[in-house]
């Protein structure tokens, strides 16, 4: 226990590297999820008029109507610098005045020279009056144009445009499967990333030669010394895994059920591998700079070679043929089959032939580790 | 007194070079054995066979009567090792690192707290126990180191070298912990190329040199066990080499030499040796200035067992 604990002390003091890690990927996947999951709905903006009737004909209190619907009417003095005052302070957003002949111009089918605007900047509310006004123009002018009176012309362009259409906005989305097949696309890196970068520092301050001595002339049996850390690699990779998981489910808004639990058992065996190689790299190296070259040589080198950053089928055959000796090309090939599949096709042999050669890598880095300790105590006493 | 430690015929090598040739030790318990050699002597290979951390070419090693092997734990748990590197983690606070190695030893939570409280208020560092070892000056860390080994309350004590690269007062207060937890009844064993720090701590000393015992004994035996028991000095002596027959010529004389106006004068027994000489300065008017006389150091003792100074051969 008293490794364990040690373990768990110093794991503690190392373990920012891995929250980086653990914390940058999930913060780009949940931003990744929820931009591609959002969804917008049009809404009008309201605004603030103040509007002049100069012509005060039947029309253009018809047209007055229709542009004060939906907007706030102000009432204001049709002054120039009381005007410009309130454009100013924005207590209107922009000035109408209906121009004097605008039923007759329009009653021609002349749309021209039949408002006069102010506004102070041009801006998105003075586009959206202007809009206003055109659609109005062009709706009547159309409906006179098909034999309407200005009247007539004028209450059925009202009609017409008052009808709302509900606009939504649907972006490149999502669906919650897509989500988490990219979640245990890119997993293997972090995962990878963060285990080494937590476990290597901790094995190798636990390795240095003087407490290492220190240790071993003490009652302590290496075998207990041995157990000690490998639960407390055992208890940070769960937890680590477990972080990921929860993660995953919560990100892609979908539980673990059906094909996504293969991927959660091939994330499993993946963890397992990762922790092994931890052992085995802080056997070998006593620096955590080199530790360090490692995790971005291998964990950026196998990720690029495996598929875990570019898809598989766009790596080159040979670089495929390379790749097969690095357990990430298993696990990214497990993925794939996993999530290309659907529900009614869903094969198991694929997937369970490469969680075994996974499995096979998870021994072999296991026993290359125990090896390194092994001769690693046999050297220091010769 | 019991046997604690037996060193019989060990031989220990690395590659072509032997580190420890065929030596021979017997340390009995409450004794401050030292083991003292310049650095590359052999001293660390034969603690680190001592405890097991090496494989023995060849002979054998009994502590408190038992052989000692890599899995001789019940062994293993009598011992307290403090080594020349200091051994802590970084990452752990004073208290933390002691607790650690101490629970290394001591299952049992109250034992260990009241160990743990007693390692750090004899080690000085109770003002400390909840720094980093990076926050520790020099001595406080080699206090921290010996704390970690000795929290435990081992019967046999091993101290490779703990004061190297320590200022004086840290020193001295390393030393006198060790004379006080040999007082407390632990056997040690310390090893020093520092002849000053053996000769003030140590009741018995083994000298050795290129992995082999040249001598052994308490400080006393092993100083009569050289020619030279007196030394005389003078400085800025104005005599003419000739003189120096004159002095050779004097009762007990083994030598005498002059360097850059320094008189140095070897004396083999007798009494009153210091007055003679400058008796015989005063008879030919030669002035001078200091004068020391000094007592034959274990270097004197290395120097006439090996042919060379224990200090020449550091670094």
């Amino acid at each position: 226990m008293q490794v364990f604990k040690l373990f768990l002390k110093i794991l503690k003091k190392r373990l920012a590297p891995a929250l980086l890690f653990t914390g940058i990927f999930i913060l780009i996947l949940a931003s990744i999820s929820a931009s591609s999951s959002q969804s917008e709905t049009y809404e009008p903006s309201e605004l603030r008029l103040a509007i002049f009737d100069e012509d005060n004909t039947e029309a253009s209190k018809l047209a007055i109507k229709y542009i004060s619907k939906g907007n706030e009417i102000i009432k204001i003095d049709n002054d120039d610098d009381k005007l410009l005052d309130a454009l100013y302070y924005t207590t209107i957003h922009y000035s109408i005045t209906v121009n004097k002949g605008f039923e007759e111009k329009l009653s021609r089918g002349e749309t021209d020279d039949l408002f006069t605007v102010k506004f102070v900047h041009e801006n998105y509310s003075n586009a959206l009056a202007d809009s206003k006004m055109n659609e109005y123009v062009k709706t009547v002018s159309a409906y006179i144009k098909i034999g309407q009176d200005i009247e007539t012309a004028s209450k059925s362009a009202a009609d017409t445009l008052s009808k709302h259409t509900k606009v939504t906005y649907q972006q490149d989305t999502k669906s919650a499967d897509e989500i988490m097949a990219m979640f245990f696309q890119y997993l293997p890196y972090v995962l990878f990333s963060a285990i080494i970068s937590a476990l290597g520092p901790v094995l190798i301050v636990m390795e240095r030669k003087e407490v290492k001595d220190r240790t071993h002339c003490s009652s302590l049996k290496p075998s207990n010394e041995t157990l000690g850390k490998l639960l407390g690699a055992a208890v940070f990779v769960a937890a680590d895994w477990a972080v990921f998981m929860i993660a995953g489910t919560v990100i892609s808004g979908n539980s673990y059920a059906g094909k996504a639990l293969y991927a959660v058992a091939n994330s499993v065996i993946y963890a397992l591998i990762s922790a092994g190689i931890a052992l085995l790299v802080a056997t070998l190296v006593s620096n955590d700079n080199v530790l360090n070259v490692i995790i971005q040589v291998f964990g950026l080198g196998s990720s690029f070679l495996c598929g875990v950053f570019v898809p598989q089928e766009f790596l080159g055959s040979r670089v495929l043929t390379a790749a097969k000796v690095l357990p990430a090309y298993w696990y990214i090939k497990a993925n794939n089959s996993i999530f290309s599949m659907s529900d009614v096709v869903f094969s198991k042999t694929e997937i369970l032939k490469c969680f075994c050669i996974e499995g096979i890598f998870a021994v072999i880095v296991f026993a290359a580790a125990f090896t390194a300790v092994k001769m690693s105590r046999r050297s220091k006493k010769m | 007194m019991e046997t604690v430690v037996k060193i019989s015929g060990l031989v220990k090598s690395y590659k072509e070079l032997t580190a420890v040739n065929d030596l021979d030790l017997e340390i009995k318990e409450g004794e401050v054995f030292g083991l003292l050699g310049p650095n590359g002597s052999g001293k660390s290979t034969t603690i680190n066979c001592l405890l097991a951390l090496l494989d023995l070419d060849k002979g054998d090693i009994e502590i408190f009567g038992k052989k000692m092997t890599p899995t001789a734990y019940d062994i293993k748990k009598d011992i307290g090792v403090i080594m020349q590197n200091v051994a802590v983690f970084e990452e752990l606070t004073v208290y933390e690192n002691i607790d650690y190695f101490c629970g290394l030893y001591i299952t049992d939570k109250a034992t260990r707290k009241q160990y743990v409280d007693e390692a750090i208020k004899f080690s000085g560092l109770e003002d400390f126990v909840k720094f980093r070892p990076k926050k520790l000056s020099g001595g406080l860390l080699r206090r921290l180191n010996i704390a970690c080994g000795i929290a435990h309350k081992p019967k046999l004590i091993i101290l490779d070298e703990p004061t190297v690269a320590v200022d004086p007062q840290s020193r001295n207060k390393i030393l006198e912990g060790i004379i006080e937890l040999n007082k407390n009844g632990a056997t040690v064993i310390y090893t020093s190329h520092y002849m000053e720090e053996v000769e003030q701590i140590c009741s018995r000393i083994a000298i050795i040199d290129k992995g082999k015992k040249i001598a052994e004994g308490t400080k006393e035996e092993l100083k009569k066990m050289v020619k030279n028991t007196e030394t005389i000095t003078i400085l800025a002596c104005e005599m003419e080499g000739s003189l120096l027959g004159e002095i050779n010529e004097l009762p007990h004389v083994i030598e005498s030499g002059l360097e850059d106006k320094k008189l140095t004068v070897h004396f083999s027994g007798g009494k009153h040796n210091l007055l003679r000489v400058l008796d015989c300065l005063q008879k030919h008017d030669v002035s001078f200035g200091r004068v020391y006389s000094e007592l034959p150091t274990l270097n004197d003792v290395f120097l006439e067992l090996t042919g060379t100074a224990l200090r020449d051969q550091e670094g």
